[in-house]
């Protein structure tokens, strides 16, 4: 029979408006049984809390007296707590260098790890991917040791040059030191993802272009980044959520490089102080409030500015 | 495909480029490595020899692996052991439970076109956006009235939220399974939950696997949800357990001499999942194409 | 169990008991008036002290003899000696961190400063004073003595300082009594480093005025939702007790134990600590100080001073505020906190 797929565009028949409405409420049933244990899930630890979170914000609580109902002063207290500014704009100035060197990095080794076949391309492409599988933590305690002027390899290498090196996690350098950590752990990532997307590209397509007289490099700006596009505004999202919210890293650096990562250095690391070290849950929901609040607006720009180019369906 | 690509490349003038790319190449993957040939050096050595000087990347002048290993899993009744269980049980029952939630919510979203599903759907990408950590300190304290702080439902429950799994079910789905496949499987008197075990789930299959890998790694590497919830030692998972072991090397307790228990334990944590992802590549490498083109 | 330094947080949000009715005379013989203070806030008492941390200086006997230095007394002396040190080509005479703010505090009590004057019989007062001469003495002589190039400014608590330590790179640790335990587990002192470690008085302000001091110390404390509070101070105060696990920990130099009992016996005193070539350190050293303690008064809210101490010196070495700067900076800011937390600050 043909009614079940044809029916929804059929136009003037008598019962195709019935029909649909039928299909319409049978798709409505299934569909959210289908949903049902996400949405319970999400609901409990995504809707619920957030609301949770707006709740406590307006209260404040303090050692000494009770705790009180302020509505939106902890806002405003947060909006205006140096603390809490210093801590926006170190990741603000973080993930504006951060992100082009990311993406910089894992698409220049796709393009090339998508142009050779080679045993050790693909050796290659595997061991660059591997610090996805390290835990964040280990791979800050890793660098953490390397970065040592006394006993990590920089004192050796340097050393050879009769220099002395640099100390990544001194309070001057420590961006240096973050922004390489960083970059480490996540390239990998990145670059399986432009990778699988470039191994999607219909190859006629180079055939073309170089029939035309196109060299590599030519057919890698014209042909492979502009078609990859979609998938580098993905890692360009991921990138910007993971930066706004950074904590783990410079948390777990934070007793090597004391002096040079305070209790506030992020946002986000501000909102673990104020709650789980100060006690202070209220203004440290304010501020887990607030950094939501930032990476919300920040995608969604960014997904508004690349809407014709994303893939995000908006 | 790149084949051609690869065999002109080999011919004529590109040959200089190849050399200075597989240079560059074998660079970056040094890079990558160096953290690993470091920590499989640094194993070797004892507290002495870790700080008194000697190549930070080469072995110990007594290599031992195995007073390093047996000083790791007796430290403290053994609680190293514990951790790796935790860990693996976090990471399991997290990522297949949320693998579950996800295939289910995305083939919904793919397949039926219910009544608010353009809503529900911005909500979830709107979700894709939420900070984790910007939930944790609520979700402790909702879990903290409902007095499953502490547990392991602490960690297990909160990880069965992945909206980007759905998201990437519901793309796959959207574009692998004709509509003409369910219905025939319908008209043929299917149930909706049959048909999609039966039909749908198998062409999925691919997506399916690259989610639960995905899961399974973000749960296993979770840091800050088990640090916030949990405050029992013989819970924590690896991560946790060794960031904490790292904060008391730090600091006067603990006598100083754990930092070699620290490293060879970040070692040993880090080889079930180095190993899985060799012997998975094949799942993986296929599967983050979804999601990314159109 | 719980930092002595972190006692007064607890109490004043309810948390712990007051045991002072189950601490008879006999038990309070048991540990020194320091002893007691620390666990105190007021006229409560809300732990029983387990162990503590006496200060005293610790430095490389072979470091001393080739530079010709004796033990320094004073302060004045230590600056002297870390200067004919440093001209002789010698390495860093010790170590200004910014993770020892337990320590930076002693030193300011040490240098007549009252950082904190709490009562809980008026709970929302509190007496704040992180900015005055005494203390910031204490910092701009630090800060004086690394911007000359004689203490080293590495985080004391990192595999950094330790690989220092193991390389003969500090003349001086400014320690306390557990500081051995830690570092000899380090690695410190063994192989080429062996017995070359001595302890010695820590230099004082004043050498007519001698002031002992104590970084450290942890006690066990009841908490306020014990249904049985009486048995629980019991278990407390005799906890430790144990004379295998206490004399384990102090053989170890990891603990200093606080229980008169030991601190007067002859075995504690005439041990010869292995770490320090098998000087009798206890005896001439540690023991004294721990007796003349006579205890601190710590703030409720140890965790934001100390981050805004460590943050203080940290700007210090950075160049970024002048020990003055940093000190009355670090006085608004807490004093702030303090104000926003409810206190009155006096």
């Amino acid at each position: 029979m043909s009614t079940t797929t044809k029916q929804p565009q059929e136009a003037g028949s008598n019962s195709a408006p019935k029909r649909k409405l039928r299909t319409k409420r049978r798709h409505t049933v299934a569909g959210w049984l289908f949903m049902m244990p996400f949405t319970l899930v999400f609901l409990t630890f995504l809707v619920a809390p957030l609301f949770y979170a707006a709740y406590l914000s307006t209260f404040r609580s303090a050692l000494v007296g009770d705790t009180k109902f302020v509505l939106f002063d902890n806002y405003v207290k947060a909006l205006t707590d140096p603390q809490f500014l210093d801590g926006v704009s170190f990741v603000l100035r973080f993930a504006v260098i951060l992100i082009p060197l990311q993406m910089g990095v894992s698409l220049i080794v796709a393009l090339l790890l998508d142009q050779l076949t080679t045993k050790f391309a693909k050796a290659a492409r595997l061991m660059i991917f591997l610090p996805y599988a390290i835990p964040l933590v280990i791979g800050a305690i890793m660098w953490g040791f390397l970065y040592s002027k006394n006993f990590g390899p920089m004192g050796e290498i340097f050393g050879l040059i009769g220099a002395i090196p640099p100390d990544l996690l001194s309070r001057e350098l420590i961006f240096f030191g973050l922004l390489n950590l960083v970059t480490w752990q996540w390239a990998g990532y990145y670059m399986i993802i432009i990778f699988a997307a470039l191994q999607g590209i219909d190859s006629t397509l180079y055939e073309a272009a170089r029939i035309d007289g196109a060299n590599n490099l030519q057919i890698a700006l014209k042909i492979k980044i502009p078609l990859v596009t979609p998938a580098l505004v993905l890692i360009l999202i991921f990138a910007l959520i993971g930066t706004l919210q950074f904590f783990n890293e410079p948390q777990i650096l934070k007793p090597l490089a004391a002096g040079a990562i305070d209790a506030s250095f992020t946002p986000n690391m501000y909102a673990y102080q104020q709650a789980f070290l100060l006690g202070d849950f209220n203004y440290g929901s304010t501020i887990s409030f607030v950094l939501g609040a930032v990476v919300f607006v920040f995608v969604y720009i960014f997904i508004f500015a690349t809407r014709r180019r994303g893939g995000f369906m908006l | 495909m790149t084949r051609t690509n690869a065999i002109e490349n080999k011919r004529g003038p590109r040959r200089p480029k190849q050399v200075f790319t597989h240079v560059f190449l074998g660079a970056m993957v040094v890079y990558f490595l160096i953290p690993f040939w470091w920590i499989v050096v640094a194993s070797s050595k004892d507290a002495q020899a870790l700080f008194g000087g000697g190549s930070a990347l080469w072995f110990s002048e007594n290599p031992d692996y195995f007073g390093n290993l047996v000083a790791l899993f007796t430290f403290d009744n053994g609680i190293y052991l514990r951790w790796l269980t935790n860990s693996t049980i976090y990471a399991l029952s997290g990522g297949v439970g949320a693998t579950i939630l996800a295939v289910l919510a995305g083939y919904g979203f793919a397949k039926f076109a219910f009544w608010g599903r353009r809503f529900s759907f911005s909500l979830l990408l709107g979700a894709v956006m939420v900070p984790q950590t910007a939930l944790v300190i609520p979700t402790f304290i909702l879990l903290s009235n409902m007095g499953l702080t502490n547990t392991m439902w602490a960690v297990i429950l909160p990880s069965l939220l992945n909206p980007f799994g759905v998201y990437l079910m519901y793309v796959y789905a959207k574009d692998a399974i004709p509509d003409e496949l369910l219905d025939a499987a319908r008209v043929d008197g299917a149930g909706e939950f049959r048909t999609f075990i039966q039909v749908a789930l198998p062409i999925l299959r691919p997506a399916v696997v690259t989610v639960l890998l995905v899961s399974i790694v973000a749960t296993w590497n979770n840091y800050f949800l088990p640090l916030a919830m949990l405050s029992d030692p013989r819970l924590y998972p690896v991560t946790v357990g060794i960031g904490v072991w790292q904060g008391l090397a730090s600091s006067n307790n603990g006598g100083g001499s754990i930092w070699s228990i620290i490293i060879i334990g970040a070692l040993v944590s880090v080889i079930p999942l180095a190993i899985s992802f060799l012997a998975l590549q094949r799942y993986w490498q296929g599967g983050l194409t979804i999601g990314s083109i159109k | 169990m719980i930092e002595a330094d972190r006692i007064p947080n607890y109490q004043i949000q309810g948390a712990l008991a007051d045991i002072s009715d189950y601490v008879d005379a006999s038990i309070r013989s048991n540990f020194s008036d320091g002893a007691w203070n620390d666990v105190s806030v007021g006229a409560g008492i809300y732990g029983a002290p387990i162990d503590g941390g006496p200060m005293g200086m610790i430095y490389r006997t072979d470091v001393f003899e080739t530079y010709d230095i004796t033990p320094p007394t004073t302060w004045a002396e230590y600056e002297t000696a870390a200067e004919t040190v440093k001209a002789a080509g010698g390495p860093l005479f010790g170590n200004f961190a910014t993770d020892a703010q337990a320590a930076i505090m002693a030193l300011q009590i040490q240098n007549g400063a009252t950082p904190f004057s709490y009562d809980p019989t008026n709970p929302g007062d509190i007496g704040i004073s992180l900015n005055d001469t005494a203390s910031k003495g204490v910092l701009e002589y630090w800060a004086r003595l690394s911007e000359k190039g004689l203490v080293g400014t590495t985080n004391q608590f990192t595999p950094e300082y330790i690989a220092g330590m193991i390389n003969g790179d500090y003349a001086t640790e400014i320690s306390a009594a557990w500081a051995p335990g830690y570092l000899s587990g380090a690695g410190v002192g063994a192989g080429d480093g062996e017995g070359k470690w001595a302890a010695a008085p820590i230099p004082q302000w004043d050498a007519n005025n001698p002031v002992a001091i104590n970084w450290g110390g942890s006690a066990f404390s009841v908490t306020a939702q014990s249904s049985q509070p009486e048995l629980a101070a019991k278990v407390a105060l005799g906890l430790y007790a144990d004379d295998a696990s206490l004399t384990h920990g102090w053989e170890n130099q990891i603990i200093f134990p606080l229980n008169q009992q030991v601190l007067g016996s002859s075995e504690f005193n005439d041990y010869e600590v292995p770490f320090f070539g098998g000087q009798q350190a206890n005896k001439e050293v540690f023991v004294p100080a721990a007796n003349a303690y006579k205890g601190f008064t710590y703030s409720p809210f140890a965790q934001f001073y100390y981050e805004a101490l460590g943050e203080a010196v940290a700007t210090i070495h950075a160049g970024e505020a002048t020990a003055s700067e940093a000190a009355d900076t670090m006085q608004s800011r807490v004093a702030a906190y303090a104000t926003e937390q409810g206190f009155t600050v006096k």
